[in-house]
Parts: C-alpha cells; structure tokens; sequence
C-alpha cells in the first residue's frame, strides 16, 4: 500500500492521507503507522482519500478507527488486531458518528463493507474533497 | 495471470502439479470441476488468495457481485486463519474454487487446530454495535456475504470451510 501526506492550512487544518492499494490484513499497519505519525507531528482532521482503495477487509476497519483514536489523542490498546480491536470499535461507534477522521470517494466495493459493518454510520463520507474541507471547517467553526 | 508467491496448484482432476508460481486453472471437459491453490499461511498471499477466487469465479461465469462477496468472505477466513489459527506459524491454505449446484462455492482447507465459525454467535443486527462486535467482524461480514457457510473437522488434521452462494448471479447475503 502507498500512502501519501498532504497538509491543508488554514483556521482548520487538515491532513489528508492518499491511500492506493488494497487494504487488508498484511498493509493495515501501514495506514496506522502513516496516521500516528500525522497525529504525533500534530494533525487532529484527518481526511482518507479512499478513491484508489482496490480491497478493504475488516482489519481495514480496525485501521480506520485506530485514526480516530489517534486524531482525538486518545491512547489505543496494544492489540490492534483480533477481539479486542472489534470491541473497542464497536464500543466507540456506538457512541455515534465522529467527526475526526473523515472518508473520501470510497469506491463501490469499500462503501459494501463500511456499509455492511454498519460503519458507515461512524464515519462521514463525501465524494467531493472540496466539501469534505468545508465540513472540516464548519465544524470547528473557522 | 502473474502470481509471486510460494504456492502450487492442480489441474482440475488430480491433475499436473504446476509446482511453484501460479495455480489458476479451468476444471477442462467438467466446468464444476473448478481450479485449486495451495498457498503459503501468510498475510502477504491474501491478495494471491483474492486473486484466484476472483479469476476462478469469472471462469465459471459467476457475476461480479457473486465473486466480490465470496473474495471477501475467503479473505477474512483465510485472514482468521493464518492469524489466530495457525498463529503465524508455518502452514499452508488450500483454497478450491467449484461449482456447486447452481451456484459457487469456495472451500478452504487448513492444518490448523479445530474451529467451527458457527461456534461464534450469530450478531444481532438490531443489537448495539459494541454487542455485535464483540461475535468478531471477520465471521460476522463472512455470514452477510455468504448462503452458506459449512465447516467441518478433517479428518486428517485440520478444517474445511465451505463458503456457498447459491446462484451464479445475485445480490449479498441473497
């Protein structure tokens, strides 16, 4: 899987991270890793250009909610994998839909998972990035 | 269709060993017959597993929808498997591709120590997410995409899983 990083300036900022490959349970790390790092250098939006995502599987879930963790700053467990990944995701999302870590243009077959997941209802989901950015804005108010 | 991966295939029947490199095959005179991989336990050959089954299904003429819900399916149990079954210990996968009456179906065999997906309980779509997280989100995407989902003990070792759906043509979970 290739990432890349693109920051967006401004009274919102936002990182965007570019995804092209297929995200399964062999590259899922890797969106983690390229989260933490924009986490840790200071992002707080995180915008995921889902458009060139071939295969996303349940682990690809687990990377997705890991970034909202890290984007709110909270710690996650040890275990990014297994059972208690699966919990722990499903115990926040119960708490509805979040508003850090945003999906761009996911394709058909991504938005089938996200959707039979029953993750679409976590996360916000736009086609348009130009949208995605003014909601950014919009909800901290800049 | 280029594989690099560690894996060995048969025609159809019994047929030739193909040895290392790739594996898709068609079944020949009987298209039932479908095409078989063996493949290294490793997350890195998962896309060599979805490969296959995608190949395999458009050569039995299932529809995409049919092959992208049974790729699915085959990824995460195949995903379970080498994980937690073999514990990314050394092993192998075999993934058989067929007919099966009118529709397709994916059987997978392992070495691995016993375990029946339906041990896991069924999630209740209308209970809270947390509740339907907990019966694990591999499984529980592996039944929505799937008609069937059978297991058995090997009787040499190991479990077979065979994932079905029932027409070659047909929209998830139907």
């Amino acid at each position: 899987m290739e990432i890349r990083v693109e920051q967006i300036l401004g009274s919102a900022p936002v990182t965007i991270l570019r995804l092209t490959g297929d995200l399964d349970s062999a590259s899922y790390r890797e969106l983690i890793d390229a989260a933490q790092q924009a986490c840790e250098a200071g992002a707080r939006r995180l915008l995921l250009d889902l458009s060139a995502v071939g295969y996303m599987g349940s682990s690809g879930l687990i990377a997705l909610h890991r970034a909202v963790l890290l984007a709110r700053g909270s710690q996650p467990a040890e275990s990014e994998a297994g059972w208690r990944a699966f919990r722990d995701m499903g115990e926040d999302a119960a708490q509805g839909r979040q508003g850090a870590v945003r999906l761009l243009s996911p394709p058909p077959a991504v938005r089938r998972v996200l959707e039979t997941a029953g993750m679409d209802q976590y996360f916000e989901i736009y086609a348009d990035e130009a949208e995605a950015l003014r909601a950014f804005a919009e909800a901290t108010g800049a | 269709m280029p594989y690099n991966a560690p894996c060995t295939g048969k025609l159809g029947r019994g047929g030739e060993e193909l040895g290392a490199g790739m594996a898709v095959t068609e079944g020949g005179a009987d298209a039932n017959i479908g095409a078989r991989l063996v493949v290294t336990a490793d997350v890195r050959y998962l896309v060599v597993i979805r490969q296959f089954v995608q190949a395999a299904g458009a050569a039995l003429g299932a529809s995409q929808r049919v092959i992208d819900d049974l790729v699915q399916a085959a990824d995460e149990l195949c995903a379970n498997t080498i994980l937690y079954g073999y514990s990314s210990q050394a092993g192998e996968i075999e993934v058989i591709v067929r007919r099966e009456g009118d529709g397709l179906a994916v059987a997978l065999r392992d070495r691995a120590p016993v375990f029946d997906p339906a041990s896991v309980r069924e999630p209740d779509l209308d209970a809270p997410l947390e509740e339907r997280a907990v019966g694990g989100l591999g499984i529980f995407l592996s039944r929505k995409l799937t008609d069937e989902l059978r297991h058995r003990a090997r009787a040499s070792g190991g479990n077979e899983l065979v994932l079905v759906k029932h027409a070659l043509s047909g929209s998830a979970g139907s």
